[in-house]
């Protein structure tokens, strides 16, 4: 082989920066972070606290005290390859792990409703025998890891969103296993027995006197220097190429309020099947959600922002369903970026111009959560159930007013 | 009659009644351009670079001809892929090349089926939001960071927008 002086070079750097990497143990820890250390991660507590095992887990940082933070590439657990591992943490502490196995959402990915009756009828039988073969397998491989069949327990209060679930005690862990036809597969595994037994994040939460907890909702609230009023602390579940954004910002705000459900779970108890809302029970879920959290998610046709202004600094977060266009979102995706930048910049004035580009009542229809104000400014503090970047978003409360067609406010 | 009148009055009123949220998917402008140039086209063409001698055109570009274009020695192309500029799905996005340099490009907007508000209103509104430009409502000519975006309403209902070097925005053709 022929090597003239470039190509020597060239190696001698890629070597001299390969030893580097070494040296600092940075491919150390990046060979360590991408394998999920099997079985001890469902078994022993010690492992959740190893600094790698913490470190490897996606986004690092989260912008939340509660997070659910990915898990970059899910192995084989019993023989399957999980739709994804997310781990949910409470400040640095990791507090479970779920293995979500098989979700119908992910599976279908969006379906419009149009196409809705078909994706069923083509899919129906082999997505049941997907689903048979995926709760048995699961079942089983909880058998061989816990060395028993499993006790069987029934969760939550309200008929729609109680979970029959089998209970396993792992090592020194506790899992949950949870299925439902059609729809759901996933395992949950907590350090704490007695959360493994609530729907509540913190069962402490649960027997909360209502002044305690409104007391302690109000001191999550906060003023910046611009004069926002926003709550800290809502947590940020991506919905994916999923037709989940109705569930998404529920269970976004609703672990907020200490109710301990993913979006999945809402999705399943909602009957969003084969991709689409269509048929779907999601106002009902959230009457059942307020009725679990021992509060009350009222539902007004109208948006009010004085209204708003006052659920807001009692520290309660506001879930909103309004008209949706691509064309209008971009007004808010642009102006976020430069808002960023600049702290002067405003958003265009509601004129008639403007007005005639809001979403009317042929647009798709979309969930946010609502999360502060700026009084002075106008604006609406929202954030949209897409990832990170689209957290503390802002519109103009006269557009919020304009286009929503559903406030739930919710009333400890 | 009584309970046909009945009927009626619950069958209006479940067609009145909003629809359940029905999701989106968030992949918005995540297809076409976006994926080859690594940015929204409206990002890449206030790129001083995308003006500069040689410059390349990301992505799939086919040879073009434009009965109104008598310069022969202007040279024009046409997007062969999909692209939404200033987050609206673009009909047709042609670029001009003079002297191995882009001089314009040009994107026309066509109504869509889904969209029932004014196109104009729409593209000047996002422009604005684009532009951080505000200030004028009834604007339809920008300038921003050298380069000139003008709006224009086309007979058919089309809109149709320039962006060029603002040195040679002198009228749109």
């Amino acid at each position: 082989m022929n090597l003239d002086h470039s190509q020597i070079t060239r190696l001698f750097v890629r070597a001299a920066l390969l030893i580097s990497l070494l040296v600092t143990g940075q491919i150390q820890a990046q060979a360590k972070g991408t394998s999920f250390p099997l079985p001890s991660a469902l078994k022993d507590p010690k492992t959740w606290d190893d600094a790698d095992f913490i470190a490897a887990w996606q986004p690092q940082k989260a912008a939340a005290k509660i997070a659910h933070k990915t898990w970059p590439e899910p192995p084989l657990i019993f023989g399957l390859r999980p739709h994804q591992i997310s781990g949910h943490f409470i400040g640095e502490k990791l507090e479970s792990i779920t293995l979500l196995f098989l979700d119908s959402g992910t599976h279908f990915g969006y379906v419009p409703r149009e196409q809705a009756a078909a994706t069923k009828k083509m899919n129906r039988e082999s997505f049941q025998a997907l689903h048979a073969e995926t709760s048995n397998k699961v079942q089983q491989g909880l058998q061989q890891l816990t060395g028993a069949k499993g006790h069987p327990t029934s969760l939550g209060l309200t008929p729609m969103l109680r979970q029959d679930v089998l209970l396993f005690t792992s090592g020194n862990l506790t899992a949950r296993y949870y299925s439902i036809p059609e729809q759901l597969v996933k395992v949950t595994f907590y350090r704490d027995a007695n959360q493994a037994q609530s729907l509540w994040l913190d069962p402490a939460k649960a027997t909360l006197k209502r002044r305690d907890r409104i007391k302690q909702l109000a001191e999550n609230v906060f003023t910046a220097e611009n004069g926002d009023r926003r709550l800290a602390s809502i947590p940020l579940f991506p919905q994916g190429d999923r037709a989940y954004c109705g569930v998404s910002a529920l269970a976004m705000s609703m672990q907020y309020m200490g109710l301990n459900l993913d979006t999945e779970d809402y999705a399943a108890a909602a009957g969003i099947r084969y991709g689409s809302t269509k048929g779907s029970k999601i106002k009902e879920v959230y009457e059942a959600a307020g009725r679990e959290a021992n509060m009350r998610l009222s539902r007004s046709t109208k948006f009010d922002f004085r209204k708003a202004q006052a659920v807001l600094d009692s520290g309660l977060p506001i879930i909103v369903w309004r008209r949706w266009a691509k064309e209008r979102d971009y007004v808010h995706t642009t102006f976020a970026a430069r808002f960023a930048q600049d702290p002067n910049a405003l958003l265009p004035k509601p004129d008639s111009r403007d007005r005639a580009t809001w979403p009317d009542k042929k647009a798709f229809s979309h969930a946010s959560v609502i999360t502060g104000y700026n009084a002075k400014r106008g604006e609406i503090i929202f954030t949209e159930s897409w990832g990170e970047e689209a957290r503390n978003r802002r519109m103009r409360f006269e557009e919020m007013e304009g286009t929503v067609y559903y406030t739930f406010y919710p009333k400890l | 009659m009584k309970n046909n009148v009945t009927s009626l009055f619950i069958a209006l009123a479940l067609a009145l009644w909003p629809k359940p949220a029905q999701a989106i998917p968030n992949q918005i402008g995540g297809v076409g351009f976006v994926n080859p140039a690594g940015m929204r086209f409206e990002n890449f063409a206030v790129l001083s670079n995308t003006w500069k001698a040689n410059a390349k055109l990301p992505g799939d570009w086919q040879d073009w001809q434009d009965p109104l274009n008598k310069d022969n020695h202007v040279i024009l192309y046409r997007l062969n892929m999909s692209a939404e500029v200033f987050g609206i799905s673009a009909s047709q996005i042609t670029a001009q090349v003079k002297d191995d340099k882009i001089s314009l490009f040009k994107i026309i907007f066509g109504k869509s089926t889904k969209q029932t508000h004014n196109l104009v209103d729409q593209v000047i509104t996002n422009i604005q939001s684009f532009t951080g430009n505000t200030s004028e409502s009834d604007q339809e000519s920008f300038n921003f960071k050298k380069i000139n975006i003008r709006v224009q309403k086309s007979a058919n209902g089309a809109v149709i927008v320039t962006i060029r070097p603002q040195t040679t925005a002198v009228t749109s053709r």
